[in-house]
């Protein structure tokens, strides 16, 4: 785990109420998981709630996309080692 | 890159792949085939922004790629460049490598999934929404 603290506190998805106690029983409904990335984009959680999809669709094979996991994988790889992104 | 790397892995990317994508010779790599090469080298060229005036490399992604493939091969690139953005910017902190390894288990993402979690976000619209903030 990283040292650095969020700029954004993270929320505790046990504790989370309203719209965002919504996302995150979404979001675990679909992945299994609340991401970490997701518990602080989960401040804002209806437009969060419009981006997550679009994520898990775009990143993965099965729900649409006409390229593998694979091969989207390695654009990300590219694309975060450019950045210098540890996420 | 934790996460990337690790969902990666369990779609089939070797380490010796990880590894020379990279690098700047990946075009030279025996470890990618041509649509692996074309990809990486589409992903370099729109996260530096030199995509648009490069219609040789436009040209070598084509070649090997459908219009519908270029497309999620862009978008996929470009959410990364967002997403790295706000990672970054926010200092999010990696997560403990047993829950980055969590991410494996979604490589095929399940469409009756998807259409839940949607269903669920129709079934919960909310009543009302927040007012802006004043500018």
């Amino acid at each position: 785990m990283s040292e650095s603290k969020p700029r954004v506190s993270m929320i505790d998805t046990e504790a989370a109420t309203g719209d965002t106690a919504i996302l995150f029983d979404a979001v675990r409904a679909m992945l299994g998981r609340v991401p970490n990335s997701y518990r602080i984009l989960g401040h804002s959680p209806l437009v969060a709630k419009m981006l997550i999809p679009f994520n898990a669709v775009v990143q993965r094979q099965g729900a649409g996309s006409v390229l593998s996991t694979k091969l989207k994988e390695m654009v990300v790889i590219k694309t975060s080692h450019l950045n210098g992104c540890k996420y | 890159m934790a996460h990337n790397t690790s969902l990666g892995q369990a779609a089939g990317i070797s380490d010796d792949q990880v590894e020379v994508i990279g690098t700047d010779d990946y075009m030279e790599s025996p470890h990618l085939n041509a649509r692996e090469k074309a990809a990486v080298l589409w992903a370099e060229h729109v996260t530096r922004n030199t995509a648009r005036s490069r219609d040789d490399v436009f040209e070598i992604v084509r070649q090997q790629f459908n219009e519908a493939e270029i497309i999620d091969l862009t978008l996929i690139c470009c959410f990364f460049n967002m997403f790295n953005r706000v990672t970054d910017s926010l200092k999010m902190p990696i997560e403990m490598q047993s829950e980055v390894d969590k991410i494996k288990a979604s490589v095929n993402l399940d469409p009756a999934k998807v259409k839940s979690y949607l269903e669920t976000v129709v079934a919960k619209w909310p009543q009302r929404f927040p007012k802006p903030a004043p500018d």
